[in-house]
């Protein structure tokens, strides 16, 4: 009896076996190619993905994509972990801001070899746009949309109050537009506001120091230490603190309150405020929440007429982990370049960086994505080269902003204020660069 | 051999929860307090710096005595405050009110939703500058411009309120031992002559002790721990000037915003020191007015 039980348990191993082996044979036949994409979504901006990648998925049968997608701040928290770990999705998306501290750290393969093959074509693109993911002289990154601050002016309002907008190629100082926007509250009523606050603006700040600095040397200078001077950063303080004091921006509690809500029920729908800074693929989202007419300008340019603006990417990189990196490379060729994909993505995280993409959605383009567009390329030509943030100095940019609230409280002046990042800011480059 | 097997029984019920324990709890926790003396960005190896965290917490990071601040201010006003009113509430359904299941449970939901993102962005909806609160004000002749969970001076008040909210929890505990206090006892009291107020003082709230110590010590270590309401109510950024910077959410900063894993370590074992001692001197304190018997 004990013997028939063992034949049986045998056998029933055995059969499991040969199953086990016979489904492994027929899954080498027909085996799917995994590729991981992530990239931070919304409900809306997920199913653009989904139909890109069935796009793909419908040229390449033997590709399966999986998809992660979180939220903006969860998106960063689930990257970092996962490269801790080793476990970083295939294709990985990224923005311009963390270019230095994900490529010094070695974590995404340099892209140039899948250019240079032909498996990734970035000829007829704006060269300018390219350059957005390059660290080192190495591309690790190709842009999805391309955006850079703007100025943004209610122009119904403006006009409504008797004055007019300088033409739109036109440089205006910081000195210039500061007088403009007393101006501009002279003629307004209580509560409102001829601009919002600059200081909780952690893309703008960048501008102002790369007005101030030599080039090449914008976030470090020769010895490695951080770039801008305590007169840079002093100045960037002064401004608001001065406006405030004036009048023209609110106080910080106002526009904390302001800054908090979502683009669609912000302080310049809303006439609370004239004038905004904010990143230019944001026209549309605006120009379609309100009645008045939303006009763009450039930022105002240094006092010595240079200009700082820096172009803001969000970019596909591949992990340096993938085990399918030439796949990876096909498909962020596939997003960026193919006409169907493309149409479907419609300029969904800015302007693109191939110009045939571009003339392509131009006839069908909402008005305010060709402005945006025209804008992009404008100060693409006109701002210094593009370099990417070196490690350690993305991440001071928050203090940059709760410094500004001490400053606006009377805790600390614009000198101590600009004295307090640089420590902090020397503090943070030396531990990445330990 | 029955008796062997008897024996490892209970180990082998246990085993789940055990893996789950050393993996997901124990050696997490011995890593972290590995990383509390590295200099570690996540992306690459972590290097031994020694104390230097430790150091540059009370040194040149000022976030971290903001945020100490916050957090001792929210918890030693939200726990008295909630424990107060769960207390008072608990004692109120005791009185044998009609359709006590249904308040009870009425009474129980903000406690499921408190510490949600929804009621975060409620909160923000009631306490900001053109909120519900203001709005209210308004209707009685009280003209109010002041963002409650934007200004620095009131905005952890109204994260002091939203614990208050949530006293379900609590509640609950204490009604049930409210429950187990022997009738007879407060009988003979009310026999004696002793008035309601006298009858709690005397008879129900030192019977209930261990349970007031208990709800103490759970709600202390919570409120703590809160992260999403300041979280989400300022933005992520401890509003301003740090008026809702909470423990957890400068942990959170340095670690995942800053990518100093090494340092957000170190914060976190020193949120665990306080807390430990808290509790310890809680313990203390309480054997004078806590009863047993």
């Amino acid at each position: 009896m004990k013997r028939e039980k063992m034949f049986v348990a045998l056998g029933v191993a055995g059969a499991l076996m040969a199953a086990g082996f016979g489904s492994q044979v027929v899954k080498a036949e027909d085996e799917k190619v995994t590729l991981r994409v992530a990239w931070w979504g919304n409900t809306e901006r997920d199913k653009l993905y989904y139909q890109i990648n069935d796009l793909f998925m419908a040229e390449h049968p033997n590709v399966e994509i999986v998809t992660e997608s979180p939220g903006w701040n969860d998106y960063w928290t689930a990257q970092s972990t996962a490269y801790a770990s080793g476990s970083a999705a295939d294709v990985v998306q990224f923005q311009s801001n963390q270019i230095g501290e994900y490529c010094s750290k070695g974590v995404l393969t340099p892209l140039d070899s899948y250019v240079e093959e032909g498996i990734i074509d970035l000829t007829d693109w704006n060269q300018n746009f390219v350059d957005t993911g390059r660290y080192n002289d190495n591309l690790y990154m190709v842009t999805l949309g391309m955006t850079a601050q703007t100025l943004y002016v209610n122009e119904t309002f403006l006009n409504e109050l008797g004055m007019e907008l300088w033409p739109e190629e036109e440089d205006i100082t910081w000195d210039e537009f500061y007088d403009y926007l007393n101006e501009v509250q002279a003629k307004l009523g209580d509560d409102t506001y001829a601009g919002l606050d600059i200081y909780t603006n952690n893309d703008l700040v960048w501008v102002w120091i790369r007005e101030n600095a030599a080039d090449g040397y914008e976030w470090l200078d020769e010895n490695g230490e951080f770039a801008p001077t305590e007169e840079t950063l002093a100045s960037w303080y002064a401004f608001s603190d001065n406006l405030r004091a004036d009048g023209a921006f609110a106080n910080v509690e106002w526009t904390q309150e302001w800054n908090s809500k979502a683009w669609e029920e912000g302080p310049l729908v809303n006439r609370k405020i004239l004038f905004y800074f904010a990143n230019a693929n944001q026209f549309k989202t605006y120009q379609n929440s309100m009645e008045d007419t939303l006009a763009i300008r450039k930022v105002p340019v240094g006092n010595d007429g240079k200009h700082g603006d820096l172009l803001i990417t969000s970019a596909f990189g591949i992990s340096e982990t993938s085990e399918n990196k030439e796949l990876a490379a096909e498909y962020i060729n596939f997003f960026v370049n193919n006409e169907e994909a493309q149409k479907v993505f419609n300029m969904e995280l800015g302007v693109p960086g191939s110009m045939k993409i571009q003339e392509m959605l131009a006839p069908t383009a909402d008005p305010s994505d060709i402005a945006a567009t025209d804008y992009l390329n404008m100060i693409s030509e006109e701002a210094p080269a593009f370099v990417a943030k070196a490690p350690g100095v993305w991440a001071i940019q928050d203090e940059i902003a709760s410094t500004a609230e001490m400053v606006a409280m009377d805790i600390l002046t614009p000198e101590q204020a600009a004295q307090h990042i640089r420590e902090v800011a020397n503090e943070m480059i030396a531990e990445n660069a330990e | 051999m029955r008796k062997i097997l008897d024996r490892y029984a209970g180990y082998v019920f246990l085993l789940p929860w055990l893996i789950g324990f050393l993996a997901l709890t124990l050696v997490p926790m011995g890593m972290s307090f590995y990383y509390s003396f590295t200099n570690y960005n996540l992306l690459s190896a972590p290097k031994w710096i020694g104390v230097s965290n430790y150091v540059k917490m009370f040194t040149s990071d000022y976030h971290f005595m903001n945020a100490l601040k916050v957090t001792f201010l929210y918890v030693f006003a939200s726990v008295p405050l909630q424990l107060l009113v769960s207390l008072v509430l608990a004692f109120v359904l005791n009185k044998g009110v009609k359709g006590l299941s249904l308040f009870r449970a009425a009474y129980y939901v903000p406690s499921l939703l408190g510490g949600s993102v929804a009621i975060s962005i409620l909160w923000r909806q009631i306490f900001g500058m053109e909120g519900i609160l203001n709005q209210a004000l308004g209707l009685i002749g009280i003209e109010s411009h002041v963002s409650w969970v934007a200004n620095p001076d009131t905005a952890v008040w109204t994260l002091v309120l939203l614990r208050m909210w949530q006293f379900g929890s609590p509640m609950i505990i204490f009604l049930a031992a409210i429950k187990q206090v022997p009738a007879e006892l407060m009988e003979a009291a009310a026999i004696d002559g002793a008035t309601k107020f006298q009858q709690t003082r005397k008879i129900m709230l030192p019977m209930i002790s261990p349970i007031i110590l208990f709800n103490l010590v759970m709600q202390i270590i919570s409120a703590f721990k809160v992260f999403t309401e300041s979280y989400i109510i300022s933005g992520g950024n401890g509003g301003v000037l740090d008026s809702l910077l909470f423990f957890t959410l400068h942990i959170y900063n340095e670690g995942f915003s800053k990518m100093r894993m090494g340092y957000a370590s170190a914060l976190a074992w020193v949120l665990v020191l306080i807390i430990a001692v808290l509790t310890v001197i809680v313990f203390f304190l309480s054997k004078r007015h806590v009863h047993y018997d």
